[in-house]
């Protein structure tokens, strides 16, 4: 198994919850997203992909954006969460519970133990 | 366009050439948010060497607009063909294979010159198949600086004279009917290409394996030169310089129209190429 293929493939499903979650604690800009979701872990592939992100979620109206001048001039997107985005969050929150306790628990189990399941 | 860094620029032309299929509006929100992003990023003045690792982390347009098509991104899984320092021995053994398969008895349909002299008028000329051209602007300015910073062009070539007007491929003439800053980079980049391209499948059909090679030459360096800040992973050179000997031929028509030069796979295949 190719561990950055893995990586990759698991930061591709949880990146955008992990947006409405970021977004759950206010308004944020595509630079601060990006920011965060780094300093939460590199939860992007690479930085720019953060926006075709954004789009598909706005696009399942989870989120909203707005252009504002700031800096003396400097136009930012700000996104933010909507009702339908919260709901989604929630319902997120309860399936990757269920599944990370699953895995966990398979996980944990000494080695020898798993092969000889 | 004021207060940008110069690879920014080349980035943006770079996704603008990349982002021609995406359909308006997406295509234009999604590089306003990324000329935004990388205007905070990477300011005017950041030293070069920081300004490509930020473009880096950035993640190259590909990989964008893959993300924006919602299929994984498509990395090469081959070694590189060069790295930022380009190896001769590699390149000699890539020539040597692209070579081997365009000299295939069976692949030619073409009656090659023995000499392997240019009988053909040249398809990058002044006055090129495409759209009409203008010689003003920040487009042009761009392309003329460009063009007198890159090596020649292959014998019998010569620069187009101006930019095309409302070239496709996603370079969007300005309300004056002017291309973007930062096009006339892209568009002079990919002459260049579209050049020494048709330069090989010449070469190779008229079996001229020293032109051949000059142009396999060219063409990696240019790779080395143009794709290299910005993505790593070689994709286009990986794509079309390595192990293909078909994929120069695939690769040209599109790498012309990039120049604004069209009908370049009609006219090949007129004269048998």
């Amino acid at each position: 198994m190719d561990s950055d293929a893995t990586a990759a493939q698991l930061r591709r499903g949880v990146a955008g919850p992990c947006i409405l979650a970021l977004l759950a604690g206010g308004p944020r800009y595509g630079l601060e997203i990006v920011k965060e979701l780094d300093a939460a872990g590199q939860l992007l592939t690479s930085q720019g992909t953060v926006y075709p992100l954004l789009g598909r979620l706005s696009d399942a109206g989870w989120v909203t954006s707005r252009w504002e001048v700031v800096d003396g001039g400097r136009p930012r997107r700000y996104y933010d969460i909507t009702e339908a985005g919260l709901n989604e969050l929630g319902t997120f929150r309860d399936e990757w519970n269920r599944f990370s306790t699953a895995v966990d628990t398979l996980l944990g189990r000494p080695i020898t133990e798993v092969a000889h399941a | 366009m004021p207060d940008i860094h110069h690879l920014v620029e080349r980035y943006l032309g770079h996704f603008d050439a990349a982002s021609s299929a995406l359909p308006e509006p997406r295509r234009t929100a999604l590089r306003e948010e990324i000329a935004n992003h990388l205007s905070e990023l990477v300011p005017a003045g950041t030293h070069d060497d920081d300004a490509r690792l930020a473009l880096l982390e950035f993640g190259g347009p590909e990989e964008i607009l893959g993300q924006e098509a919602g299929a994984p991104v498509a990395r090469a899984t081959r070694p590189k063909i060069i790295g930022v320092v380009a190896v001769g021995v590699t390149i000699v053994a890539v020539v040597a294979s692209i070579w081997l398969g365009v000299a295939a008895p069976d692949e030619q349909s073409a009656s090659p010159s023995p000499s392997g002299s240019h009988s053909e008028p040249a398809l990058v000329r002044s006055d090129p198949t495409g759209p009409e051209r203008v010689t003003s602007g920040p487009a042009f300015d761009d392309y003329a600086t460009e063009a007198g910073e890159l090596p020649p062009l292959p014998e019998g070539a010569s620069w187009p004279s101006g930019v095309p007007v409302g070239a496709d491929a996603g370079l969007v003439p300005d309300a004056s009917g002017v291309l973007q800053a930062g096009a006339g980079v892209v568009i002079a980049n990919f002459t260049y290409a579209c050049a020494w391209e048709i330069e090989y499948i010449e070469a190779s059909s008229a079996q001229v394996r020293e032109r051949a090679e000059a142009a396999v030459i060219a063409l990696t360096e240019w790779s080395d030169y143009f794709w290299a800040p910005i993505d790593q992973e070689h994709s286009w050179a990986v794509a079309v310089l390595d192990g293909d000997p078909h994929s120069i031929r695939s690769d040209v028509a599109t790498t012309c129209m990039q120049a604004g030069i069209h009908d370049v796979h009609n006219v090949l295949r007129e004269r048998g190429l």
